[in-house]
């Protein structure tokens, strides 16, 4: 054998070796479903009674990170999605609506009506939602308890009467509690906050932006096609000077920490804070690790508007790959994962499916297989809660331009902002500049 | 011997030679071309396409990435600018502080291999792990700096890199921990020049300053050109320091959004613009090229190519 011989032999042998182990695919009879670390060994009994009643085994394949599961073209049948980010993933997903048309045990109006609209494009359905994420009002019911006396002396209250948050609070309440619940050293300028009322959303957009919801303020220009930024309004002024007062005002505003106290360690879960404004059922796990003793609520409204929309509603979804050559035996498995047998099992670890009945699988379940917290919350909060803007580019736009100048509004210092109005009209001519010269 | 002869003779001299080349260069080359040529050419082809992660068509969009990058993009031009800014501060910081550690470390004195090993440690913490103690060092309310900073009266403590007038300042002094293998260059360079050019030096009456502009800095000023051709390029691609310090997102205010994580970002967060992150890296390649051009055409002022020692 020739050296130019030997040398390709040996180039070719690890070009299949790496091409076996890149190859390395599971048993093409198998139904594969991507899912998160935290899912792993959760479903086992769903899986098996899905084998068990169809012959189709299921593997599951936990913490894969999507680009690399799309990348190699040989990705799992059915792959989570969520509500917010499948605008830009819908076209890796089989349109689910002639299965469902097709299949008389299932039907899209199943699912609650946003949730099912945002996983909609034109038509063509691209995920069933299989759990529910929606804003509420966290409280810690010990930070509450610690300062009974005061908040019964605020609100009013008998000792018969709950001194946690109550489903008709206004902002002006929430206010109120967070501003007894906040424990400072010092006077004037000169206070050292040990304690606060109320979580400061400064990077996320959970917070200010329900703000701007409740106050009937929206962010991008109805029929624009979502291009065009409406947050130079005074809805949007109103609800920015509350986010900002929140943390920024005087000693009988202030409740939440601003940019440089929230660097020091403050949050809900350090338990050095009472309340969270938007948080998200996903944390309920956390909670519950570190035993805290907490409870929820609707979110607070404006003043004067008690029927204001309400929080974020977003969900997880399943959806089938395009590449997938088992479409029909996934199309079983998502219709069992997304009905009331998924979603019953999903409930035991903290998830609350996105059917219609929901509510009504949960109260028929003995009282010692619900959870403590009070899931009709939940659902009131559904209810009115509203949905994302499906503009693919929104998360940028919000992370990049809107929570950055917002953020000048939260601090005292050099390069800090006082004027509201001036940096929403800076962030609108930003989103506007952004979306004229982008392409599609 | 005839001319024949000696031409085979060679000729098998060269093809043993050529033998040896390819077996010790072929793993080598073939790991080139799969992972360095092929990704190369690759993200070419990308930047002129709207390629996103999870886009099942990507279209040919010609020169849009480019030409929006270059002309509508706001935060293209901000994480250029503080990349820029960055590589500038940090590179002039690391430089001085690697020469005058090694310069302090090339004296014969007792113990000074542990004093070498001291100043090299640094540069052995990962930059991620860099960025976390720093930031508690640092913060504004609880960090060791302050607290020492308010005990001597200082009434307006920085507030560091929560306040975005100053983060990427915080940034550039904490990169000057990373002089550790520039300042390896600096001693071994040190170490070259004869003792006896001092020596003469000092006979001459020579004083610390001038011995310092006339001996050493032309004798090692093949290396400082290297340090700087490195410290520019690794402060353009500065990330992971960035990336802790920003919270991976240029926090607070894009203050800390350099270049490299601003292309991460376009990449790998919604809605995943790969085609997009692919031209502003092709872009990003020609600005370090000018760099180290440029850098190429300053040195001709202050290396010094014909020194022998």
């Amino acid at each position: 054998m020739t050296l130019g011989k030997k040398i390709l032999f040996v180039l070719l042998a690890l070009f299949l070796s790496f091409a076996a182990i890149a190859c390395d695919r599971t048993d093409d009879a198998v139904l594969r479903i991507a899912l998160d670390i935290e899912d792993e060994g959760r479903y086992d009994e769903l899986f098996t009674y899905f084998t068990e009643t169809t012959g189709i085994p299921v593997a599951a394949t936990y913490g894969l990170d999507l680009n690399k599961i799309f990348n190699t073209k040989d990705e799992p049948d059915l792959i989570k999605t969520s509500t917010v980010v499948i605008g830009s993933m819908k076209d890796l997903y089989v349109d689910l609506a002639p299965y469902l048309e097709a299949d008389p045990d299932a039907d899209a109006s199943d699912y609650v009506d946003v949730l099912i609209d945002a996983l909609t494009f034109e038509g063509k359905i691209y995920a069933l939602p299989t759990s529910v994420n929606t804003s509420l009002l966290y409280y810690n019911k010990t930070l509450f308890d610690e300062k009974a006396v005061e908040l019964r002396a605020a609100f009013g209250l008998t000792e018969a009467d709950s001194i946690y948050p109550q489903a008709d609070w206004s902002w002006v309440d929430f206010q109120t509690a967070g501003v007894i619940l906040s424990e400072f050293t010092g006077s004037g300028d000169d206070r050292t906050y040990t304690q606060f009322g109320a979580e400061a959303q400064l990077s996320w957009w959970g917070e200010w932006l329900v703000y701007l919801n409740q106050m009937g303020g929206t962010f991008y220009v109805p029929g624009t096609d979502d291009r065009v930024c409406a947050i130079n309004s005074a809805e949007a002024t109103l609800a920015t000077t509350f986010y900002r007062t929140k943390s920024m005002g005087s000693a009988t505003e202030k409740f939440a920490p601003d940019a440089v106290e929230q660097s020091s360690g403050f949050a809900f879960l350090t338990g050095n804070v009472a309340m969270i404004f938007g948080g998200h059922l996903g944390d309920w796990y956390a909670f519950d690790v570190l035993e805290m003793d907490w409870g929820v609520q609707l979110l607070p409204t404006p003043v004067g508007d008690p029927a204001a929309r309400g929080g974020e509603i977003s969900a997880d979804a399943f959806g089938i790959s395009l590449r997938s050559e088992k479409k029909d035996q996934a199309f079983q498995f998502l219709k069992l994962w997304a009905g009331d047998a998924g979603a019953l099992e999903m409930y035991k670890h903290g998830k609350i499916g996105a059917l219609k009945t929901m509510e009504a699988l949960i109260d028929a379940l003995p009282e010692t297989e619900r959870t403590s917290i009070d899931h009709h919350v939940v659902f009131d909060a559904m209810e009115i809660a509203v949905t994302l803007p499906a503009e693919k580019d929104f998360a940028k736009v919000m992370r990049d331009m809107v929570m950055t100048e917002l953020y000048l509004l939260m601090y005292d210092g050099r390069g800090a902002e006082t004027d509201v109005a001036a940096v929403l009209s800076r962030i609108k001519t930003h989103v506007d500049d952004y979306y004229a010269g982008l392409y599609d | 011997m005839e001319k024949r002869e000696l031409n085979k003779i060679l000729k098998r001299g060269y093809r043993k030679e050529y033998k040896y080349f390819l077996w010790f260069a072929g793993i080598a080359l073939l790991g080139f071309v799969l992972f360095y040529f092929l990704p190369i050419l690759r993200t070419a082809i990308l930047s002129f396409t709207d390629r996103t992660i999870f886009g099942a068509d990507p279209r040919f969009v010609g020169w849009d990435n480019y030409l929006y990058a270059l002309t509508e993009d706001a935060l293209f031009k901000k994480s250029l600018t503080q990349s820029l800014v960055f590589a500038a501060g940090s590179g002039v910081l690391v430089l001085v502080t690697s020469l005058m550690l090694a310069m302090l470390l090339n004296a014969k004195v007792k113990g000074i291999g542990i004093f070498r090993t001291i100043y090299f440690l640094p540069f052995i913490i990962p930059a991620f792990a860099v960025g976390a103690v720093y930031k508690n060092i640092l913060n504004p309310n609880t960090g060791l700096i302050n607290r020492i900073l308010e005990f001597f009266g200082v009434a307006n403590a920085p507030l560091w890199y929560v306040s975005p007038q100053s983060a990427l300042l915080t940034m550039i002094l904490i990169s000057a921990m990373g002089f550790g293998v520039k300042m390896l260059v600096f001693l071994a360079a040190l170490q070259g020049i004869p003792p006896t050019l001092y020596e003469v030096a000092d006979i001459e009456g020579a004083s610390a300053f001038r011995k310092f502009w006339k001996i050493t800095l032309p004798l090692i000023s093949p290396m400082l050109f290297l340090n700087v051709i490195m410290i520019t390029i690794d402060g353009m691609k500065s990330f992971s320091l960035a990336f802790v310090m920003g919270n991976g997102s240029g926090w607070p205010a894009n203050s800390t959004l350099l270049f490299p994580i601003y292309m991460f970002m376009t990449a790998f967060n919604m809605p995943f613009r790969l085609g997009y992150a692919a031209a502003m890296a092709w872009l990003f390649f020609l600005v370090i090229l000018a760099m180290t051009g440029l850098n190429f055409l300053i040195s001709r002022y202050y290396v010094q190519k014909d020194v022998s020692v």
